[in-house]
Protein backbone atom coordinates (compact mmCIF):
# COMPACT_ATOMS: atom_id res chain seq x y z
CA UNK A 1 0.00 0.00 0.00
CA UNK A 2 1.38 3.60 -1.01
CA UNK A 3 0.80 6.63 0.72
CA UNK A 4 1.47 9.77 -0.42
CA UNK A 5 1.28 13.08 1.68
CA UNK A 6 1.98 16.84 1.17
CA UNK A 7 4.81 18.24 2.18
CA UNK A 8 4.70 22.22 2.84
CA UNK A 9 6.65 23.82 0.13
CA UNK A 10 8.78 26.40 2.18
CA UNK A 11 9.99 24.34 5.11
CA UNK A 12 13.66 22.61 3.60
CA UNK A 13 12.92 19.69 6.37
CA UNK A 14 10.07 17.34 5.78
CA UNK A 15 7.20 18.88 7.42
CA UNK A 16 4.14 16.68 6.41
CA UNK A 17 0.78 18.31 6.19
CA UNK A 18 -2.09 16.35 8.25
CA UNK A 19 -5.47 18.47 7.81
CA UNK A 20 -7.06 14.94 8.15
CA UNK A 21 -6.57 15.70 11.91
CA UNK A 22 -7.91 19.08 12.27
CA UNK A 23 -6.90 21.89 9.21
CA UNK A 24 -3.34 23.17 9.49
CA UNK A 25 -2.01 19.98 11.41
CA UNK A 26 1.36 19.25 10.57
CA UNK A 27 4.20 16.90 11.85
CA UNK A 28 7.79 17.20 10.86
CA UNK A 29 9.20 13.91 10.62
CA UNK A 30 12.49 13.55 12.38
CA UNK A 31 14.61 10.26 10.93
CA UNK A 32 16.85 11.32 14.12
CA UNK A 33 14.19 10.25 16.73
CA UNK A 34 13.17 6.77 18.36
CA UNK A 35 9.92 7.77 19.36
CA UNK A 36 7.68 10.37 18.05
CA UNK A 37 5.97 13.66 20.02
CA UNK A 38 3.52 16.10 20.12
CA UNK A 39 4.94 19.59 20.43
CA UNK A 40 1.78 21.64 21.56
CA UNK A 41 0.19 22.07 24.96
CA UNK A 42 -1.14 19.08 27.22
CA UNK A 43 -4.90 20.69 26.61
CA UNK A 44 -4.65 20.36 22.94
CA UNK A 45 -3.40 16.96 22.96
CA UNK A 46 -6.22 15.54 24.86
CA UNK A 47 -8.84 17.28 22.44
CA UNK A 48 -7.78 14.75 19.88
CA UNK A 49 -9.70 10.99 19.95
CA UNK A 50 -8.08 8.03 21.95
CA UNK A 51 -5.45 9.86 24.15
CA UNK A 52 -4.24 8.57 27.05
CA UNK A 53 -1.69 9.54 29.67
CA UNK A 54 0.26 6.53 30.44
CA UNK A 55 3.53 8.29 32.67
CA UNK A 56 4.28 12.34 33.51
CA UNK A 57 8.04 13.02 33.75
CA UNK A 58 9.58 10.75 31.68
CA UNK A 59 12.93 11.77 30.53
CA UNK A 60 14.04 12.57 26.39
CA UNK A 61 17.20 13.65 25.54
CA UNK A 62 18.50 15.33 22.03
CA UNK A 63 21.15 17.89 20.60
CA UNK A 64 19.63 20.51 23.49
CA UNK A 65 20.54 18.15 26.07
CA UNK A 66 17.60 16.53 28.30
CA UNK A 67 14.80 17.37 29.52
CA UNK A 68 10.68 15.73 30.49
CA UNK A 69 7.77 14.78 28.92
CA UNK A 70 4.71 13.30 29.51
CA UNK A 71 4.21 9.83 27.97
CA UNK A 72 0.96 9.18 25.86
CA UNK A 73 -0.89 6.65 23.97
CA UNK A 74 -3.15 7.32 20.81
CA UNK A 75 -4.56 5.81 17.88
CA UNK A 76 -2.74 8.11 15.27
CA UNK A 77 -4.79 8.02 12.04
CA UNK A 78 -1.72 9.21 9.31
CA UNK A 79 -3.68 9.03 5.67
CA UNK A 80 -5.75 5.66 5.59
CA UNK A 81 -3.37 4.30 7.96
CA UNK A 82 -3.88 4.10 11.82
CA UNK A 83 -1.18 2.77 13.97
CA UNK A 84 -3.22 1.97 17.17
CA UNK A 85 -1.42 2.98 20.79
CA UNK A 86 1.30 4.69 19.70
CA UNK A 87 3.37 5.86 22.25
CA UNK A 88 3.82 9.44 21.60
CA UNK A 89 5.65 12.24 24.35
CA UNK A 90 3.80 15.37 24.81
CA UNK A 91 6.40 18.11 25.70
CA UNK A 92 5.31 21.67 24.35
CA UNK A 93 7.88 23.93 21.94
CA UNK A 94 5.63 26.36 19.99
CA UNK A 95 9.54 26.82 18.21
CA UNK A 96 8.72 24.06 16.77
CA UNK A 97 6.97 24.39 13.22
CA UNK A 98 5.25 21.16 13.25
CA UNK A 99 2.05 20.06 16.24
CA UNK A 100 4.16 15.90 16.05
CA UNK A 101 7.52 15.20 15.37
CA UNK A 102 7.05 12.11 13.57
CA UNK A 103 10.31 9.14 14.41
CA UNK A 104 12.07 7.19 11.93
CA UNK A 105 11.20 4.44 14.20
CA UNK A 106 7.23 4.50 12.85
CA UNK A 107 8.11 3.49 9.24
CA UNK A 108 10.28 0.33 10.37
CA UNK A 109 10.04 -2.19 7.44
CA UNK A 110 8.79 0.12 5.13
CA UNK A 111 10.27 2.51 2.29
CA UNK A 112 9.39 6.35 2.52
CA UNK A 113 10.67 8.90 0.20
CA UNK A 114 11.13 12.37 0.80
CA UNK A 115 10.65 14.02 -2.87
CA UNK A 116 11.61 17.46 -2.66
CA UNK A 117 10.65 18.14 -6.25
CA UNK A 118 6.99 17.34 -5.71
CA UNK A 119 6.88 18.43 -2.49
CA UNK A 120 5.40 14.80 -1.55
CA UNK A 121 6.28 12.34 1.03
CA UNK A 122 5.70 8.56 0.01
CA UNK A 123 4.76 5.54 2.25
CA UNK A 124 5.07 2.00 1.01
CA UNK A 125 4.25 -0.12 3.56
CA UNK A 126 5.07 -3.36 1.47
CA UNK A 127 1.78 -4.91 2.46
CA UNK A 128 -1.81 -4.39 2.35
CA UNK A 129 -2.54 -3.54 6.32
CA UNK A 130 -4.17 -0.68 7.10
CA UNK A 131 -3.53 -1.09 10.51
CA UNK A 132 0.05 -0.36 11.53
CA UNK A 133 2.04 -1.25 14.81
CA UNK A 134 4.86 0.61 15.95
CA UNK A 135 7.77 -1.18 17.33
CA UNK A 136 10.27 -0.24 19.52
CA UNK A 137 13.07 -2.83 20.59
CA UNK A 138 16.71 -2.38 20.91
CA UNK A 139 19.25 -5.12 19.79
CA UNK A 140 18.72 -7.11 21.83
CA UNK A 141 15.41 -7.22 21.21
CA UNK A 142 13.75 -5.13 24.02
CA UNK A 143 11.45 -2.94 24.35
CA UNK A 144 13.07 0.24 24.98
CA UNK A 145 10.17 2.92 25.88
CA UNK A 146 8.97 3.39 29.27
CA UNK A 147 12.73 3.28 30.96
CA UNK A 148 11.56 5.08 34.20
CA UNK B 1 -5.87 41.68 5.09
CA UNK B 2 -5.29 39.00 2.91
CA UNK B 3 -1.33 38.19 1.94
CA UNK B 4 0.63 35.73 0.43
CA UNK B 5 2.78 33.07 2.51
CA UNK B 6 6.06 35.19 1.75
CA UNK B 7 4.29 38.49 3.31
CA UNK B 8 3.44 36.90 6.09
CA UNK B 9 6.92 35.77 6.74
CA UNK B 10 8.26 39.09 6.52
CA UNK B 11 5.93 41.04 8.64
CA UNK B 12 5.14 37.87 11.38
CA UNK B 13 8.84 36.15 11.35
CA UNK B 14 8.91 33.03 13.50
CA UNK B 15 5.31 32.95 14.62
CA UNK B 16 1.60 31.19 14.75
CA UNK B 17 -0.51 32.91 13.35
CA UNK B 18 -4.38 32.19 12.11
CA UNK B 19 -5.43 31.88 8.75
CA UNK B 20 -9.16 32.31 7.25
CA UNK B 21 -9.98 32.56 3.96
CA UNK B 22 -7.07 30.27 2.80
CA UNK B 23 -6.50 30.05 -0.60
CA UNK B 24 -4.37 26.79 -2.03
CA UNK B 25 -1.71 26.65 -4.65
CA UNK B 26 -2.40 23.91 -7.24
CA UNK B 27 -1.50 21.37 -5.60
CA UNK B 28 -4.59 21.91 -2.71
CA UNK B 29 -1.90 21.68 0.27
CA UNK B 30 0.34 24.49 0.05
CA UNK B 31 -0.91 27.98 1.04
CA UNK B 32 -1.25 30.57 -1.81
CA UNK B 33 -2.97 33.62 -0.20
CA UNK B 34 -4.92 34.04 2.95
CA UNK B 35 -6.12 36.45 5.22
CA UNK B 36 -4.55 36.97 8.75
CA UNK B 37 -6.65 37.25 11.48
CA UNK B 38 -5.19 36.11 14.49
CA UNK B 39 -1.55 37.12 15.39
CA UNK B 40 -2.16 37.05 19.25
CA UNK B 41 -2.85 33.22 20.07
CA UNK B 42 -0.42 30.30 20.98
CA UNK B 43 -0.07 27.08 18.33
CA UNK B 44 -2.90 25.33 20.72
CA UNK B 45 -4.96 27.95 20.66
CA UNK B 46 -5.79 27.96 17.04
CA UNK B 47 -5.18 24.60 16.56
CA UNK B 48 -8.32 24.07 19.57
CA UNK B 49 -10.29 26.47 17.50
CA UNK B 50 -9.69 24.45 14.09
CA UNK B 51 -11.29 21.78 15.94
CA UNK B 52 -14.35 23.87 17.21
CA UNK B 53 -14.68 24.33 12.86
CA UNK B 54 -13.81 27.85 12.77
CA UNK B 55 -12.47 29.00 9.89
CA UNK B 56 -8.99 29.09 11.21
CA UNK B 57 -5.71 27.47 10.25
CA UNK B 58 -2.97 27.57 12.41
CA UNK B 59 -0.18 28.31 10.25
CA UNK B 60 4.21 29.37 11.04
CA UNK B 61 4.82 31.72 9.05
CA UNK B 62 9.42 31.02 9.11
CA UNK B 63 9.63 27.31 9.56
CA UNK B 64 13.67 27.23 8.45
CA UNK B 65 14.36 29.64 11.13
CA UNK B 66 13.85 28.04 14.53
CA UNK B 67 14.31 25.05 16.32
CA UNK B 68 17.91 24.40 14.97
CA UNK B 69 19.19 21.20 15.42
CA UNK B 70 22.15 21.01 13.88
CA UNK B 71 22.42 24.80 13.13
CA UNK B 72 26.21 26.03 13.97
CA UNK B 73 27.36 29.43 14.75
CA UNK B 74 30.65 31.13 14.42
Amino acid sequence: MIETFKLQKKSTRPLILMDQIFPGCSALLDTGARISMWTKSEQMLLRLPSVRLLKEGIGFSGFGGRTDGNLYEMDLPFGSLIYPKVRIIQHQDDRIPGFFLLSASMFEGMVYTVDREQNRFLLDTRNNQVCLLQREVNQDGELIILTQ
Amino acid sequence: MRMTTAEMAKKYPKKWIGLSNVEFEEDGANIKTAEVTYTDKTASELAEMAMDGKDVRPYFTTPNEVFDMGGITW
